[in-house]
Parts: structure tokens; sequence; C-alpha cells
């Protein structure tokens, strides 16, 4: 497994954000993480990242209980674009990849490639500062990139991103499970989900379903994700 | 409109204090500074006057009459020093001989006057008056009025001085043999205040600096960012540290370059140790930042600290009132300032041309506050928030 969770909680104050949240995710996974707004999937990733201590349970992150100690091959992209507007966009991507020790020209040719792939090559010199939101969105997955992690934790990736482009995105995603690189995905977009191997849908800092996008639609008697969903939701409360 | 700006500054209580709080304090500490600010100025006396005889002639009062003629041993140095005591606006301390920068050193003098042996016989002979004054020099109001007083006081005095009903010469010169133990003659106000301000300039912008630019990076989430990365914590302070004190240093550098070259101030001592003097201060200026960003949610906040952090140091750092001539009860604040030890370092370097041996003392406090910093900034720094 290369991320376990086991009886996962954190309170903030008296709220819980995690309730006791069981999840394995197998190496090359793509799965996807659903759940309204509230629902823990930012507290979880960031506590899968390591930025966040959970409250009590256990966690494993490729075999490690400290994900810090295999921060190298981590890429993690949070919910705000975190970029530093003063510098341009290949700076960014520059600065993120030699944090995690990239070598120089290994990294000059991962950018090019990244720039590419993300049809950032025409503004790769100009500051961020200056970009709209969806390209920003792409510059930060860029520098989430830049240091070809093993697991990858995006945090609402797609938000602000045009359809065609998000499309492009799922396709690399998609490549990118197939070459061997576990994704965590969270997103409130069901639409989207139907590209995941493995959905999970949280709802109240528990993990209400698990499953392929297949399973949960023929498990509901529904047609699409997003009515399955609204559907586990309302049974659940009962 | 004017409701929500109302509902707001209620709701930040931090804020709330400040408008309402600092500007107390502050007009406290100015009424107390305001107050003491006429200190008097202490200087020594070494009177090595002999004295000398004086034939006076007495009117006659016999009859015959048949003038007096008496010789009177004098000593005007003497009377100086009690005409001095009296109303001279001066703490005078009557001192025996010496090395006379020791002896300033030592009674903390900031000016001392020599009566050499012959001083009354000088007089007496119609030479003149004729003594010496070492001045300390550290500051430059205390420096200009020992530079002018004593000539004033001195032509003032002489013909009041009655020995035995009879004035003295009138028409003497003042001769004043002036020595400085630091700085000198030609040092004028932008020479003594000059290397205060670089010390205040580097410690203020870099802090400012450091803590806006470590809340942006929280503000924008690269915080997060960084710390899911392999980056050690001690890594990020490093880090920090040198990106903000190499552009401190090329402010200080521009500063130096400005006042010595530009606007020729007079200094003395090692370019090269005030550099590495601005260089540690710089270091402890962007850890302190990075310690007080986290008592800041936002860049206003931030701003907040500077009448909290800047400008009590700007009152009780010695940049404006000495600290000797501060009420006892804030000294021991002095003590606490960072500012203190680094003006007094640079000061110590531009004015008295100390070396390294001479400000080991302020060196060792400004980089134990860099390390206090640090160390503080380290603790507070959390890369896993509970």
């Amino acid at each position: 497994m290369v991320i376990k969770t086991e009886n996962l909680k954190k309170n903030f104050g008296g709220v819980k954000a995690l309730d006791g949240l069981n999840l394995e995710i197998k190496e090359g996974e793509l799965y996807g993480l659903l759940g309204p707004n509230g629902s823990g999937k930012t507290t979880l990733i960031r506590i899968i990242v390591g930025v966040l201590l959970p409250t009590s349970g256990t966690i494993s992150v490729m075999g490690s209980a400290n994900p810090f100690k295999k921060a190298a091959q981590i890429g993690y992209m949070n919910q705000s674009e975190s970029l530093y507007i003063d510098l341009t966009v290949r700076e960014n991507i520059s600065f993120f990849g030699a944090l995690y020790g990239v070598e120089r020209n290994a990294l000059k040719k991962k950018i090019t490639e990244l720039l590419d792939l993300l049809e950032l090559s025409d503004k790769a010199d100009e500051l961020v500062g200056n970009l709209s939101g969806g390209t920003k969105k792409r510059v930060s997955l860029a520098c989430a990139l830049a240091h070809s992690p093993k697991l990858l934790l995006l945090d609402e990736p797609t938000v602000g991103i045009d359809p065609a482009l998000r499309v492009s995105f799922w396709d690399y995603f998609n490549r990118l499970a197939k070459e061997g690189v576990t994704i965590l995905i969270s997103s409130h977009q069901m639409d989207e989900a139907e590209k995941c191997a493995r959905l999970g849908f949280l709802r109240e800092g528990k993990l209400l379903t698990e499953g392929r996008p297949g399973e949960i639609r023929s498990m509901t008697g529904k047609e699409t994700l997003e009515e399955a969903f609204l559907e586990l939701i309302r049974t659940s409360g009962k | 409109m004017a409701l929500r700006i109302i509902r707001q500054f209620l709701r930040d209580k931090r804020t709330l204090a400040l408008v309402f709080i600092v500007p107390i304090v502050v007009f406290t500490l100015f009424g107390i500074l305001f107050k003491t600010e006429s200190a008097n100025i202490r200087v020594g006396v070494i009177n090595s006057d002999k004295g000398a005889e004086r034939t006076i002639v007495e009117p006659p009062r016999t009859f015959p009459p048949i003038p007096v003629i008496k010789k009177v041993k004098i000593n005007v140095g003497q009377k100086f020093v009690e005409g001095l005591k009296e109303n001279g606006g001066f703490d005078i301390i009557e001192l025996a001989g010496g090395d006379t920068e020791k002896v300033i050193r030592e009674n903390r003098l900031d000016g001392l006057l020599l009566f050499a042996e012959d001083f009354s016989g000088n007089i007496i002979d119609g030479k003149g008056i004729r003594f010496g004054l070492v001045i300390e020099g550290t500051s430059y109001s205390k420096k200009v009025v020992l530079e002018n007083q004593f000539e004033k006081f001195f032509s003032k005095t002489i013909p009041g001085l009655l020995i035995q009903g009879t004035p003295l010469e009138t028409n003497l010169k003042v001769e004043i043999d002036t020595r400085y133990v630091y700085g000198g003659k030609k040092f004028t106000n932008i020479d003594y205040f000059s290397p205060v301000f670089i010390a205040f300039f580097v410690f203020f912008l870099t802090f400012l600096l450091t803590i806006i630019s470590f809340l942006r990076e929280r503000a924008y989430g690269t915080m997060e960012r960084l710390f899911a990365s392999p980056l050690t914590k001690m890594e990020l302070i490093l880090g920090y540290s040198l990106g903000f004190s190499i552009f401190a240093l090329a402010q200080s550098a521009l500063v130096l370059f400005f006042t010595l070259y530009v606007l020729k101030i007079n200094y003395m001592g090692s370019i090269y140790l005030l550099f590495a003097l601005n260089a540690i201060f710089a270091v402890g200026a962007v850890n302190m930042g990075i310690l007080l960003s986290f008592f800041a949610k936002n860049e206003l906040q931030a701003v907040q600290f500077i009448p909290i952090v800047i400008v009590p140091q700007v009152f009780l750092s010695g940049l404006i009132w000495p600290i000797r001539d501060l009420p006892g009860y804030l000294k021991p604040l002095s003590y606490i300032m960072p500012l203190t030890y680094a003006s007094s370092a640079i000061e110590g370097v531009m004015i008295k041309g100390f070396g390294l041996g001479q400000i080991g003392f302020e060196f060792v406090m400004l980089i134990l506050f860099a390390f206090l910093m640090m160390l503080l900034g380290s603790l507070v720094l959390k890369r896993r928030v509970a």
C-alpha cells in the first residue's frame, strides 16, 4: 500500500474534520476523493502530505509513519495556487524542482516537457502575478510534477480550468498512473470522477462508500455519479 | 460604510489596542525622555595650579599715606573650580591627575579640564587664560556645548574674580588647548548620526521585509508547499537569513558608500568590521521577522509591529538620547534591545575607531541576538501543525 490510514481522526477545536477514516490506496492507482465542501478532503490530503498532524489514528505513506521522510517522492498541489507571483512561470517551476534536489540539466529538460504538456510554453517567462486563475492552476501543477514524484496529491486541481484542458489533464493523470505513479485527487465535480480508477465518497469526515465508478452507479441504481452520490447521502442520513 | 469600518475595527482587538494604547505608551516615553534631556554634562577638573603671587598695592589707610604693598598668594584655578561648581551648568568633579583618557573613562566624564601648574601665573603675568580641555566626543550635542561654553564662562567670570578686593586683569585672552578622545573637531552632526542610522535602517528594513514576505508565504500557500518538500526547517531559516542578509548588506554598502563618499562624513575604524556588524545584525533582524510573522495574521498586523518593536528601540537604544541619561527604570529596557548593541558597536567603530577587541561585548551580544531569534523562530516554525 502506498497510502494506508487506520481510524484516522482529526479535530479542529470541537469540529470533527476526520472521524475515523480508513483508507488504502495501491501503487499506480488513480484514486478520486469526492465529497462536498467541508467533508474533510483537504484535511486528509494535508495529513497525508505531512503538514498536519492527526488527532488520533495511524497513517503510513510509502511505508513510513512520518510522511516527511518520503517528501522527496511526493508531489503536492494545494488548493490555493501557492506560487510566487513575482517570479516567472519558469522560475517558479525551477525553484520547486530545485527544492526537491532535481539536478540542473534534468530539471531544464523536465521544465520544457511540462511547459509543453500544460500548454504554458508561450507564457514561460511571464510573471505569475499577471496570469489568469486557470493558467496559475496549470503552473501550480507543473510545480508539483517538476521532480517526477512517485505519489501525487492533488487538492482540487481542475477548479477553474476550461473543459478542453481538463480533458488533457485527466489523460495525463491516467498516463502517469499507468507509469506507476499513485495519484490521489480530490474534487467536488462528479463528472470528472468517471475518469478515476477508484472513488471514495467522503462525508463529515467518514468514508461513506468506496468502489469503481461503475460499481457505485450499479450499487445505487443511478445513471450518473452525481445522482448516485445524492442517493448515498440520502440513505446514509437515515 | 463608516459603520462597517467601525465594526471591523471592533472585531480586530489588536488594531484596537494599537490605536488607543500605543500612542499613550509612546507619548509617555516622549514625556520621560524630553524631561531627562537636560541631564548634566559631567566635567572633571584636574587642577594642578600651583598658584602665583601677586603684588597688591593697597590704598593708604594710614598717615602719612604710605601705600601698603602686599604680596598675596592666589590660586585662580581653585577659584574657577568653585565658580564652575556654583553656576557653570555642569557637574564638576575634582580629580587627581593621571592619564587623561583613563580618567575620563573611569569617571564616565564628558569632558576634562586641565589647569596646569602655571595657570595662575599666566593670568597674573597677563599671558592669558590658558588651559587644556579634553572632550570625550561620543555625544555630538555635549561636544558642541563643551567646545563653546568654557570660553564664554571664563571671559565672563574673570571680571568678577576679586582678589582681596582687587579685580583681576580683564583683557586676558582665553586660550583653550582642546583635544578629543574620540572623533574630533571636524566631526559634525551627520558624522555622529549616520553610524546609528545605518544600523537602524539595516534592522528596520530587513525586519519589515522578512515579516512581510514570510506572511506572504503563508497567505499564498507557498509555505505549505515548502513544508511538504524535503526542505528542512533549518534550511528554510538559513536560506531566508542568507537571502535577506545579502540584501541588507547591499543596502548598507550603498548607504556606507553614500555617506562616506557623497556626504563625505568623517569616520574612523575599519569598513570591513562595520560590514561584519551589519551582516550579523541583519541575520538577527531576519530571524526576528520570521519569529514575529507567527504573531501576525496579515500584513496589517505585521505593520503594527513597527510601533511595538521599532519605536521603543529608536527611543531607548541611544539613537537619540544617550542611554546614560535615561532614568534608571528605563535602562534595563535599553539593555535588552539589540539596536542598543548594534549602534554602540557601529558608533565605536566609526567615531572611536575601535577594533574588534574593543567592541567584543557588543559583537557577542549581536551574535547572541541572532542565535536567540533563530532558535525561537525555529521553535515556533512548525512543519507539521497539530
